[in-house]
């Protein structure tokens, strides 16, 4: 008899079951948020709200192996009120732990980053690993653009990502660090900027994922090119430069060579000499040649460190200007050197902090490049007569 | 349940560290509060904890028959000494309600929304009344089957968190005032190490009493080592803002952790390691109150009231602690004043006594609860 009250009372653990959850969500009834896009109207005042979904699951089972995609929008007054007008035009429950990227339109960007930031960091269903772009113009015209592979925008624009290493004109941030630097009132930063262009095999448009975002005090200032991306690269945390892969072409002598860097080190010291702030950037890097456009001896050793010195030169010449451009230009210390005095000059941080806008354009930076060639590849040089 | 079972040396070790290992990395209160200088107020916080506690394992070794219940009785005369544990009963209440909050609060944010908070708390009641009921023993050999569990995690975690470090998060040093830094080391020493002070009751259960300073000084040094480390991981991987903006900023670090691009959610690993170290939390406060319980109002068999007991720490919990800020501001404004009394002030007054006092009769002392 005991034996069947307990296998009665084991038997009742069942209905705990998850299938027996009146909370259960068919497959075929949820739609998978892969991005989002987020618009502001500044004259209404109103949000507008974008997912781009995939259909896990379709009824009818025709379309068996494949994945359909789902724009839909909703407005609102508030980023969390156009979100949820969005369910009145969803037919689907919308499932956002997968929601990869949030693009968030220019307007938004300029005038209600703020409200964007707070929602994406206190969602619990918002991971900090996702990717955040600002776009040209409105984010929903971006999801709407179909890919030029044919594959999902989602799995496209996560490719471009990956591929920044590999070129480093574009730069994109994920919500961690967004969230942790948008309260700073010393340094800006930088995430990747994304627009459409024709395409040249087909009839429609499609994502351009080059260049930068740059925000300062908590909202976006103005665009950067790729070949400033590339500096913002190479002075950034490690983990942005340690598999970075940059082409440049080397005008030397009267020769075009196109070269690879990887970068070996890159340092940034701060220092105070006689009372004023100087910075000094170290930068090497490792060549590779990539092609050139006429006959070098490269197995001359002096023609190699010409070379080496002329490619430093130039890399060097180019970091410097895209510097004056932060500086002079720009304004904006993307490059975080407020951070290196808060950390290692905190007494001398506490005098300069007052005036730190005043002060960051005329801080002298020295750039010191240094470039080893170390791969040749699998020629040294052609054999022209 | 046997009431006289002796743990060893290691199993009370254990029990201490991931007693203090529970929900000590789950807010890092502190850490916000003192940032890069919050090292100092942990070195304070666990130097006068393992200091406290000292002076009750000095008492214990006066009196080595005796509970720390019974030499309580022997030091501050009877009534006294019901009055010293009544303020370790009520001690123990607001802790062990704050610890059953903390576990449903991280719940029903991160993971559970739906969930009503008295669910989740009537599920650990449930679990640690259970545990509560087969005893310590049991308790300490099981701690030492999930020790290395949380060790092979830790690990795991720490090496992927790691590697989002680019810079000495802990610097510029020295840049808080020195009120600033007692003050952290107050809120330390209230949360999480000082909370160590009621396993000063159970000393007499443990089998070398003359190694048993090591046997708690190890693992709270220890402990300490963790939660330093674990700010360190949080600031260095999170940065000083998003770690202070964050409701658990230890979880969010470990958001970060992947493997390759699509492997994540690792942050199970600090989920599980949390519910785990806070359910034994829980369990060591409804045991060690059931012996003070017992001791006070002269129960002889205290297993009749382990439900009873655990069902008073459910409805502390239920009514106290309603929103999750009213928990922090616990913690930071009236736990670290609250908590001296029976953290700091009893154990000096007790040392005191036993200094002042012979430690005479303690031998043919007759024990009048046999659980302590």
């Amino acid at each position: 008899m005991n034996s069947i009250k307990k296998l009665l009372i084991a038997f009742s653990l069942l209905s705990l079951l998850a299938g027996c959850s009146p909370d259960v969500r068919e497959i075929s009834d949820t739609a998978l948020v892969m991005s989002i896009g987020v618009d502001y109207d500044k004259e209404n005042k109103k949000y507008t709200f974008t997912t781009y979904c995939i259909l896990p699951a379709m009824p009818g089972g025709d379309k068996t192996g494949k994945l359909s995609e789902w724009v839909a929008s909703g407005s609102g007054e508030s980023f969390l009120d156009a979100a949820k007008n969005l369910r009145s035009r969803a037919g689907k429950s919308l499932i956002f732990q997968h929601a990869k990227f949030f693009i968030v339109g220019e307007e938004a960007a300029r005038y209600s980053f703020y409200e964007i930031v707070d929602f994406l960091s206190r969602n619990r269903q918002i991971r900090i690993t996702s990717y955040l772009i600002v776009s040209e113009g409105k984010a929903a015209d971006k999801l709407q653009v179909k890919s030029d592979s044919g594959d999902l925008i989602s799995n496209e624009l996560l490719g471009k990502v990956r591929n920044e290493k590999e070129w480093g004109k574009s730069i994109t941030m994920i919500i961690r660090d967004i969230v942790n630097l948008f309260p700073s009132q010393y340094r800006g930063y930088v995430t990747s900027r994304l627009s459409t262009a024709q395409s040249k095999s087909k009839p429609h448009e499609i994502l351009i994922l080059k260049g930068g975002a740059v925000f300062y005090k908590g909202k976006f200032i103005d665009w950067l090119d790729g070949n400033d991306t590339i500096t913002v690269h190479l002075l950034s945390k490690k983990s942005r430069w340690k598999e970075l892969e940059i082409a440049e072409v080397i005008h030397f002598q009267s020769l075009k060579l196109s070269v690879f860097y990887h970068v070996s080190n890159s340092v940034i010291h701060s220092s105070f000499v006689q009372g004023t702030p100087k910075m000094n950037i170290d930068i090497q890097l490792n060549a590779t040649m990539g092609n050139m456009d006429h006959n070098l001896n490269l197995n001359r050793r002096e023609v190699i460190l010409q070379l080496e010195q002329a490619a430093a030169r130039q890399m060097a010449a180019k970091i410097q200007k895209s510097i004056d451009h932060f500086q002079k230009g720009l304004k904006v210390d993307v490059l975080g050197f407020s951070d290196r005095f808060i950390q290692y000059h905190p007494k001398g941080w506490t005098m300069l902090k007052k005036d730190w806008d005043a002060v960051y354009p005329t801080i002298p930076v020295q750039v010191h490049v240094s470039v080893k060639i170390e791969q040749l590849g699998m020629i040294q040089s052609m054999g022209v007569e | 349940m046997t009431s006289q079972e002796k743990i060893s040396n290691k199993q009370f070790g254990s029990l201490v560290f991931s007693f203090l290992s529970g929900f000590s990395t789950l807010f890092l209160i502190e850490a916000k509060l003192i940032k890069q200088d919050v090292w100092m107020s942990y070195l304070l916080g666990i130097t006068v904890s393992i200091g406290m506690l000292w002076l009750f394992v000095y008492a214990q070794k006066q009196y080595p028959h005796l509970s720390m219940a019974e030499i309580f009785d022997e030091l501050l005369g009877k009534w006294f000494a019901k009055l010293a544990l009544c303020l370790y009963l009520v001690y123990m209440l607001e802790t062990g309600g704050a610890a059953y909050r903390a576990l449903s609060f991280f719940y029903t944010t991160a993971i559970l929304p739906n969930t009503p908070n008295i669910v989740l708390m009537f599920l650990i009641f449930l679990c640690t009344a259970y545990a509560v009921y087969l005893g310590l023993g049991t308790l300490a050999r099981s701690i030492q089957v999930i020790l290395p569990f949380f060790i092979v995690a830790i690990v795991i975690v720490s090496f992927f968190i790691v590697r989002e470090i680019d810079t000495n998060p802990f610097l510029p040093q020295f840049q808080s005032r020195a009120s600033e830094i007692v003050f952290g080391g107050m809120v330390t020493l209230a949360f999480p190490f000082g909370k160590a002070i009621i396993f000063g009751f159970i000393l007499s259960r443990v089998k070398n009493v003359k190694k048993i300073f090591s046997s708690t000084a190890i693992p709270m040094a220890l402990s300490g080592l963790y939660l330093l480390a674990v700010t360190y991981m949080v600031f260095g991987s999170l940065g000083f803002n998003l770690s202070h903006a964050a409701t658990f900023p230890y979880f969010s670090a470990a958001q970060l952790v992947r493997f390759g691009e699509y492997m994540e959610r690792i942050e199970i690993f600090v989920i599980s390691i949390w519910t785990v170290f806070t359910l034994f939390e829980i369990i060591v406060i409804q045991y060690i109150f059931m012996l003070v319980a017992g001791h006070v109002f002269r129960i002889k068999e205290t297993r009749f009231f382990v439900f009873p007991i655990c069902l008073l720490f459910f409805a502390i919990a239920h009514k106290s602690f309603i929103r999750m800020m009213d928990l922090s501001l616990y913690i930071l404004g009236i736990y670290p004043i609250s908590s001296l009394l029976p953290i700091v002030i009893i154990p000096v007054l007790i040392a005191f006594l036993t200094l002042v006092k012979k430690p005479r009769g303690a031998k043919k002392s007759v024990k009048i609860n046999p659980v302590g």
